[in-house]
């Protein structure tokens, strides 16, 4: 695949271009989806599809933040809940109680988040493999259950809720046009950092710890430092995603935003996409989460729990046949192709 | 003095109940090395199969093992040969993935086909229990506990005397060195994971009478199921089984002396310091925890 | 696997995905239809008590479509599946926009509930919310929103009433010298009614001996029970739902903790299968919950005959009697569809608001004894509450010969109140 340079005015770093996703470029496909994105955010009008766009964005942006420790840094994380509702319930609490407007909740909440990640990765630094994985899951465990009890503080099981004053100061909006562009924003502004972290030197000691980290710290890099400071960023960009999704449904609990489920789905999103790509997260992304919605809506008329038994088997088949996930799916048929094409430029060319 | 001698019986016991729901597991995520998200579910399938059984004959659990030991052995080929195999040569979370989505699809064909209820069979005695001098339990509970005890037993002398128990401590160890020293790894994994799977067959006759059946019961004990076989040690059998006991010691003396509002959290705590502190395990290998997995 | 096999299954996938495209709009009724929306949990942690309400409430949709329906038209319902509050927005989203339905109904729990009506609120439509029973439902200063159950705090203020008035002397004791023990789940309804109880608690001047709450996930019972038994409670009132209620009674009867009375609210105890998992030990157990059968003297004849069909069906259907949850749930269609409806001039919801708030039906009027009369910005002690059914009825009922007996209040009770004190394990 043919790799182009844009050099940009003077100061401005090249970014490097390419057809297909890999690591490293923006490819022309990612740009062709993610404008698709923001013109359907543009142009469709009918509510429950701008509903599943809304959704769909936010878990695009949740994913790519995710992507950062687990796809980028390999800290498989289940449980970034924990990072999502520290977001969700700092800035909703600062509202709640002080006014505070959520756009500056959320910085608050990011950077909670962030020094939690932090915290976290220093204290299970030795761990690898499942061991880490489920110490993750077992920490969000802890904060979901703390949670529950700091009735005083998030109120508990009954939950929290942002009255729906429509009002540009409180981030709360009738229309639903606000959020799409919120949404969409928030997707962006990951994607440009995932791409950007892939094309600088952070990116690459990320990359050189995740896969050899003797190596790594052979030639100099901090395997710790370069761990600590990815989840750290994941963390917060995770919580700044929860603040968007306080702000659009309105209602938090913590046994539904601080769940195993939830963080499933962030991983879940970036193992069909593809992980440790810009764009994995996205396509994973809008496969995932309308195809949810639609099961359910389609099937939910019926037989009850038929359509996850549906999902459930879609995910072990997409997953047992992508394991790369859509990304490397598509740069494999990219590559295909472009080989394809060269053997009959080759050939034209020796006809001729 | 009566009150916390009967918090640790009835711990210990409990603890040896959730052993024998996690030895499976211990020697699955030992030799294969992979996180099976669908162990609760297979909790559940084997804890409705041994309910259909008793329904339908009106023997007692224990003998219904006859049956939904095998069933669950043939079950785990089934999941081995369809799921597990395809994603084993591939990156580690494509079988974590694959085994959420079975989760998920074995949950949600229990509520379409056996829908939410309860489902119980009828307890010993009818529930009345043994009294031991001040100490109170019911039959099952022991039973549950000498059994698991009598597994784990018979766990362990196969790991160390059989020819196939020692392939599994070799795999367990070093799955590259294994298949040189000439031990047919693939066809290990394979018997490894049907006999995991059979093993949570008999956890499922075992628990049936002191829990219900109902789709969702597997996301009450998979999180301890993991838990108990990371603190004892992955692959390690007297592992599962201390952990299990030290889980149930540690649920039931803070349910009591704290707040059972906190549920789950003091073991996951429990979890996480032993995580920091002593990352193998009470009695894993040594250094598992830092190679983790070769992917 | 091989390849042709791999190729195989990648079809049927992507078909489903297809399909699903195709498919606006999901769910379709013939257009003279009065379309409603029901939202349930059909899956997830609430599945039984969303399946079981649902058939309810279709037995209250036939019932009215073979009475004609309202004014001709035929009632259609368009579910939803609301395992949890974010779904059930999506879904509420879905079936409002896709479907135009001007009316949704359901919920069962309180998030779902918080979450379902916040949503119908802004979409402009009308809320009919059978049983979720946060106060806060109605305390939002939403117009559209009507909670036709009672509110949280409402349950454990008849369990500690009930107590006042006829356990006390039943058990040979004052009522402020009763040791109570209360014991909730720490979920949403468990812990609103706790503080219900709690407040209420205060107001009579009576201290509680045991006031724990425990995680829904708890798989042992034993540390609580034990607790439990080194209080030496007389009246034990206690929030759980079906598995924990199964637990805690078995683990109660394992470690033999006695205690005189016990007043389950709603939930666990309330569930007639409780009596297929414990047997006998059910017996003499009080439950404050939505009334499930009571003094057909205490209904309007209609109504009375109306509830007598309801049971007939629904027993035909589920082979069993009807929970509390699923009473209630026909007891809500049903006075919409009779009562609310046909006093509306059209689906519209300003119309259906009308009607609703016209609405001032003495208690008797629905099948579990409940009247319907809605507040309206003008209750004297809280004139920020909208849609409140002032008149929804709560009592106490007692499990009796392995059925639910109603005891509580005396207009409504169908049977003496019986087996006071529980006699111990051994003696059972």
């Amino acid at each position: 695949m043919g790799a182009g340079r844009i050099a940009g005015a003077e100061g401005i770093q090249a970014i490097s271009f390419s057809v297909a996703p890999r690591r490293g470029a923006v490819s022309i496909i990612e740009i062709v989806v993610l404008a698709s994105c923001i013109v359907a955010a543009v142009v469709v009008s009918n509510r429950y599809a701008v509903d599943i766009m809304i959704r769909t964005f936010l878990w695009a942006g949740l994913a790519l933040a995710w992507n950062i420790a687990g796809g980028y840094a390999g800290l498989i994380s289940f449980g970034h809940a924990a990072f999502f509702g520290i977001g969700a319930y700092t800035s909703t609490i600062l509202l709640l109680k002080y006014g505070v407007p959520p756009w500056f909740g959320m910085l608050a909440g990011a950077l909670i988040a962030g020094c939690a990640g932090a915290l976290l990765t220093k204290v299970c630094a030795r761990l690898r493999g499942p061991f880490f994985i489920l110490s993750t899951l077992a920490a969000g465990e802890v904060v979901r259950i703390a949670a529950l009890n700091w009735r005083t503080l998030t109120g508990g099981s009954e939950g929290l809720e942002i009255p729906p004053v429509p009002s540009v100061v409180d981030m709360v909006f009738k229309s639903q046009w606000p959020y799409v562009t919120i949404m969409v924003a928030y997707m962006l502004a990951m994607f440009a950092l995932s791409a950007w972290i892939e094309q600088t030197r952070y990116g690459y000691y990320l990359f050189a710890t995740r896969d050899d980290e003797d190596g790594a710290s052979a030639i100099g890099i901090n395997p710790s430092h370069t761990r600590i400071a990815a989840m750290a960023v994941s963390a917060g960009t995770t919580a700044i995603g929860g603040t968007l999704f306080a702000q659009y449904f309105l209602y938090l609990d913590p046994t539904h935003v601080i769940s195993p489920d939830i963080s499933f789905q962030f991983a879940l999103i970036c193992a069909v996409g593809g992980l440790g790509t810009a764009s994995g997260p996205v396509f994973g992304a809008l496969i995932i989460v309308p195809l949810s919605e639609l099961l359910r809506g389609l099937l939910s008329q019926s037989t009850s729990g038929l359509h996850l038994v549906i999902y459930g088997i879609i995910v072990i088949i997409v997953i047992l046949y992508f394991p790369s996930g859509v990304s490397g799916a598509i740069s494999r048929a990219a590559s295909k192709l472009s080989l394809a094409a060269g053997f009959a430029a080759r050939v034209q060319a020796k006809k001729m | 003095m009566s009150t916390i001698v009967q918090l640790l019986v009835s711990g210990i016991m409990l603890g040896g109940i959730y052993a024998v729901m996690s030895i499976g597991l211990t020697l699955i995520f030992g030799v294969l090395k992979i996180v099976n998200f669908a162990h609760g579910e297979f909790l559940m399938l084997a804890m409705y199969v041994a309910w259909a059984v008793v329904s339908a004959t009106g023997i007692t659990t224990y003998a219904a093992m006859a049956i939904v030991t095998p069933l669950l052995f043939g079950f785990g080929l089934l999941v081995y040969f369809l799921i597990v195999r395809p994603g084993i040569e591939k990156p580690h979370l494509v079988v974590v993935f694959a085994t959420m989505g079975l989760s998920i699809a074995m949950q949600n064909l229990a509520l379409v086909a056996m829908t939410a209820d309860l489902r119980d069979v009828p307890p010993l005695f009818g529930g009345t229990p043994i009294k031991f001098g001040p100490l109170y339990f019911r039959l099952e509970l022991l039973l549950g506990f000498l059994i698991s005890m009598a597994i784990t037993l018979a766990l362990m002398i196969f790991v160390k005397r059989t020819y196939v128990g020692k392939a599994i401590r070799a795999t367990v160890q070093d799955r590259d060195a294994a298949m040189l020293m000439g031990i047919n790894v693939p066809r290990l994994f394979l018997l490894t994971f049907a006999v995991g799977s059979a093993l949570v067959g008999i956890a499922g006759c075992i628990m049936l009478p002191l829990y219900s059946t109902f789709p969702t019961v597997g996301l009450n004990f998979v999180l301890i199921a993991y838990v108990v076989v990371v603190l004892g040690g992955m692959g390690s059998m007297e592992g599962a089984f201390l952990g299990g006991v030290c889980i149930g010691i540690v649920q039931s003396l803070s349910g009591y002396y704290v707040a059972p509002a906190y549920g789950q959290m003091f073991y996951f705590l429990v979890f996480l310091l032993v995580m920091i502190f002593r990352p193998n395990g009470l009695l894993g290998q040594r250094g598992a925890a830092m190679v983790g997995i070769n992917e | 696997m091989t390849r042709r096999l791999q190729a195989f299954l990648r079809a049927p996938s992507r078909l489903v995905f297809i399909a699903g495209f195709a498919c606006f709009p999901f769910g379709s009724a013939p257009a003279e239809d009065i379309k409603i929306g029901v939202l349930e949990p059909f899956t997830g942690p609430w599945a039984k008590n969303g399946n079981e309400s649902y058939v309810a409430m279709e037995i209250a949709r036939d019932m009215i479509n073979e009475k004609g329906g309202i004014r001709g038209d035929k009632i259609a319902f368009i579910r939803g599946d609301a395992p949890d509050p974010s779904a059930g927005k999506s879904e509420a989203e879905r079936i409002i926009n896709q479907n135009g339905v001007k009316l949704i109904t359901g919920t069962y729990a309180s998030p779902l509930g918080i979450a379902i009506s916040a949503e119908a609120e802004r979409q402009g439509v009308v809320h009919w919310e059978t049983i979720a029973s946060a106060d806060v439902i109605t305390k939002r200063g939403y117009k559209h929103v009507f909670q036709v159950g009672p509110a949280a705090s409402r349950y454990g203020t008849a369990a500690l009433d009930f107590t006042k008035e006829e356990l006390a002397n039943r058990l040979n004791r004052k009522f402020e010298d009763l040791r109570i023990a209360l014991l909730w789940e720490n979920r949403a309804f468990g812990t609103a009614v706790g503080n219900g109880v709690r407040a209420r608690a205060k107001d009579l001047g009576i201290n509680l001996i045991f006031d724990e709450g425990y995680d829904q996930f708890m798989t042992d019972m034993t540390p609580l029970v034990q607790k439990l038994k080194d209080a030496r409670p007389d009246v034990l009132v206690v929030i759980s739902f079906i598995n924990d209620t199964v637990l805690l009674h078995r683990k109660a009867k394992e470690l033999d903790f006695n205690v005189p009375a016990v007043i389950g609210v709603s939930a666990g105890h309330s569930v007639p299968d409780l009596k297929d998992s414990i047997g006998t030990a059910v017996n003499g157990l009080f439950v404050s919950d939505l009334p499930v059968l009571v003094n057909p003297n205490s209904l309007r004849p209609d109504v009375q005959a109306a509830a007598e069909e309801f049971n007939k069906r629904y027993e035909k259907v589920q082979r069993r009697v009807p929970a509390g949850h699923a009473v209630a749930s026909f007891a809500a269609l049903w006075t919409l569809f009779n009562d609310v409806l046909p006093k509306a001039k059209s689906i519209a919801p300003e119309e259906v608001r009308t009607a609703a708030l016209s609405m001032d039906l003495p208690p008797g009027s629905l099948i579990n004894g409940s009247g319907l009369k809605f507040s309206n910005f003008d209750l004297p002690n809280d004139p920020k509450d909208a849609g409140q059914n002032i008149r929804s009825s709560i009592g106490v009922w007692q499990w009796q010969n392995m059925a639910a007996r109603q005891v509580y209040p005396k207009n409504l009770a169908t049977n003496e109140i019986a087996i006071v004190p529980l006699p111990d394990w051994s003696k059972r």
